[in-house]
């Protein structure tokens, strides 16, 4: 079985042999190939979010939670995020026409607007402050993503705001395009 | 002895003070706010309250609704933890009128040393070397010019900082006059959210200066004593992540002058219960009072670690009206601790806060291992209140020895559903400048400017994916959003008898 899979934002291709013992109640074996390097692995499920490995022989513990697309695997304290690429092809279709338009402004996580520092029809540059919100009693100031002009304005001091709601639209300078595209791959 | 307490907070400290609480035979009572109903404190409480909605001056700062909760219960005293009703001067008076004992210092006492200004004065006036700064509250409502003025007249770089209050709220370096007014605007913003007090004050910035604190305890007959020091220079937005004692930079005799000078600041301000006294050290070692946080702090595990001492049960035998029954020459220290703080944040976001569901929990443990800990696996970090999640302790023979178990204890903490600053900390706890003890307010700053996590372990993760993917369950949970609990048929539907 071959896989793309994205981890940290890097895609990296990823293959998987069943091993003779092959999958086996709770447990398996396989041959793990990534960028060309292979890695024989044992694996034991122990409840829906830990696994013991075998990785040549050595054991750790890795423990995984699912959230839409993307699996977190934390591993002797380090988290990372791993999607497959396949998997996404089709919510990425569907949001390409988005991704050309206008940048957008939306806060990281559920926060207060606290000020507007911007009005539809100013000039902003990238790293500007344009929106200030407070999440958890901590003020954020969030930024133009790039130069251009401010479309429009969707919030006002005191409302609260969720990841996804856009707060602020810029349009983005003509001339600054492909340096932006190459932005929306991080 | 109280037969019943009730305590006014929530998370990870309302669990640490009822399970001494339940060690000394007392009752607990928690409050909890609409947004809390399933939270860890209520859970493990004998008793719990709705006070009110979920925002804070609803229900955590509802002064009237937590008295009327008490007297509902029955509760001879209450235990307000730190943060919210912890350090308002009023709502100890309040108890007082209502006949319930307030566990922590009197109303006066409270309101002189919360008013930082007013705090500066007594220092001053007991003969404890103050930081220079402004003598009175700025309004920001004052002309640029006169803002302007006093930093220029205390010189460049200045600490905005807020009246009332603490935990870093309110707080602004500011390093030359152009940024000096928008940064006392959002610094006065900020405590009046936090703390419904705007009123800032003015002092010098040390950039390399190291944050200790004196712990002292004080009982009703004027009986204080020092229980050592503690260095919190870990900081990043002005709030403390790591926190140890002893402090790396504070030798015996540098201990004796600043426990004096701690002794001395609780004696000039008539004060009694547990409380700290913040200093900051400058590089020279010369040390300068900041102010007192009349409570717990979050930090004083590492203290109990190191003398043995239970602090919660000193302030409760303390506001019970019991003599100390220690003199300055028990209190020894043993070993090293070090404490991280556990948010729900996301480090490679500027530390943004990380609300959510807590899908995965696994706590450390082992030999010289605490963690104090408010949520549970399932468990949801609301949005409304600090996103603290745990605090993580360690205690071990030396300072060495302590970073080699925080590291371990550390890597094997598993939390999945918020992001959490642990891979951060494991490579600030490892990293030569920590090792070294070379620390100081400035530290993230200057060694973890950027952080951005190692990409070591990138093979392991993709092998656990694939594996993970191999060994699915036949019905497996696709969206963690999901609550539902499964059948018996689903969670069993993996194994073979």
């Amino acid at each position: 079985m071959d896989y793309n899979l994205i981890i940290n934002g890097a895609s990296v291709a990823v293959s998987v042999e069943s091993s003779d013992t092959g999958v086996s109640g709770n447990t398996a074996g396989a041959t793990v190939t990534v960028d060309g390097h292979s890695y024989e692995v044992r694996a034991t499920r122990l409840d829906d979010s830990h696994l013991h490995l075998a990785v040549n022989g050595r054991g750790m513990n890795v423990y995984v939670a699912r959230a839409q697309s993307i699996t977190s695997v934390m591993v002797n304290g380090v988290l990372m995020q791993v999607t497959d690429e396949d998997s996404i092809v089709r919510t990425r279709k569907g949001k390409q026409a988005g991704m050309r338009g206008p940048e957008t402004v939306t806060p990281p996580t559920p926060a207060v607007v606290t000020s507007v520092l911007v009005a539809p029809g100013d000039r902003v540059s990238e790293g500007q402050g344009v929106v200030v919100v407070s999440a958890m009693k901590m003020e954020t100031t969030l930024v133009a993503p790039y130069d251009g002009v401010v479309a429009a304005v969707n919030a006002a001091a005191g409302e609260s705001a969720n990841p996804g709601d856009i707060l602020v639209t810029i349009d983005r300078d003509m001339n600054d395009k492909k340096e932006g595209r190459d932005d929306d791959g991080q | 002895m109280f037969q019943k307490i009730l305590i006014a907070n929530r998370g990870e400290i309302a669990l640490r003070i009822m399970a001494t609480c339940r060690e000394m035979g007392i009752e607990t009572v928690a409050v909890y706010s609409g947004a809390d109903e399933a939270a860890a404190h209520v859970l493990y409480a004998d008793e719990a309250v709705c006070i009110g909605k979920s925002d804070p001056s609803d229900s955590y700062l509802n002064m009237a609704a937590i008295i009327e909760a008490a007297r509902s219960v029955n509760a001879g005293a209450i235990h307000p933890g730190y943060g919210f009703l912890a350090e308002n001067g009023e709502f100890a008076d309040m108890c007082a009128e209502a006949g319930i004992v307030f566990i922590g210092p009197p109303g006066d006492v409270i309101r002189n040393l919360g008013d930082k200004i007013t705090a500066r004065r007594i220092m001053q006036d007991a003969g404890v070397p103050v930081i220079p700064g402004t003598t009175q509250a700025l309004s920001v409502n004052d002309n640029a010019d006169a803002l302007a003025g006093e930093a220029a007249a205390i010189g460049y770089p200045v600490l905005i900082k807020a009246s009332a209050g603490g935990g870093g709220k309110g707080i602004r370096v500011v390093n030359d006059p152009s940024g000096l007014v928008d940064a006392c605007m959002a610094a006065s913003r900020e405590a009046k959210a936090a703390f419904g007090d705007g009123a800032i004050y003015m002092e010098k910035f040390f950039e390399t200066a190291r944050h200790v604190e004196v712990q002292v305890l004080a009982d009703a007959h004027g009986h204080i004593v020092h229980v050592l020091e503690r260095e919190c220079s870990i900081q990043r937005r002005h709030q403390k992540i790591i926190e140890e004692s002893p402090s790396p930079a504070v030798s015996d005799d540098l201990r004796a002058r600043m426990g004096e000078a701690a002794v001395a600041a609780a004696q000039a301000s008539n004060y009694v219960n547990a409380g700290t006294v913040e200093f900051l050290l400058a590089p020279d070692l010369s040390f300068y009072f900041l102010e007192v946080n009349t409570r717990l702090q979050v930090e004083h595990p590492v203290t109990e670690m190191i003398t043995g001492l239970d602090l919660v049960r000193c302030q409760i035998d303390i506001a019970t009206g019991k003599p100390l029954g220690l003199t300055q020459s028990d209190i020894k220290g043993r070993g090293h601790a070090i404490e991280c703080r556990i948010y729900a944040e996301d480090p490679e976001n500027d530390f943004f806060p990380s609300p959510g569901r807590i899908d995965v929990l696994h706590e450390p443990s082992g030999p010289g291992i605490r963690n104090d800990c408010g949520v549970y696996a399932g468990a949801d970090v609301p949005v409304e209140y600090d996103p603290i999640i745990s605090k993580l302790v360690v205690h071990a023979e030396t300072r060495e020895l302590a970073i080699s178990r925080m590291a371990r204890a550390l890597r094997e903490y598993v939390i999945l559903g918020v992001k959490t600053p642990v891979p951060f900390l494991i490579d600030v706890i490892e990293s030569p400048a920590f090792r070294a003890g070379d620390l100081s307010t400035g530290f993230i700053e200057t060694y973890f400017p950027d952080w951005q996590p190692k990409p070591g372990l990138r093979d392991i993760g993709l092998i656990a994916w694939v594996m993970n993917a191999m060994l699915v369950q036949p019905v497996s949970r696709q969206n963690s959003t999901e609550t539902r609990i499964p059948t018996p048929w689903e969670t069993l539907g993996n194994w073979r008898v």
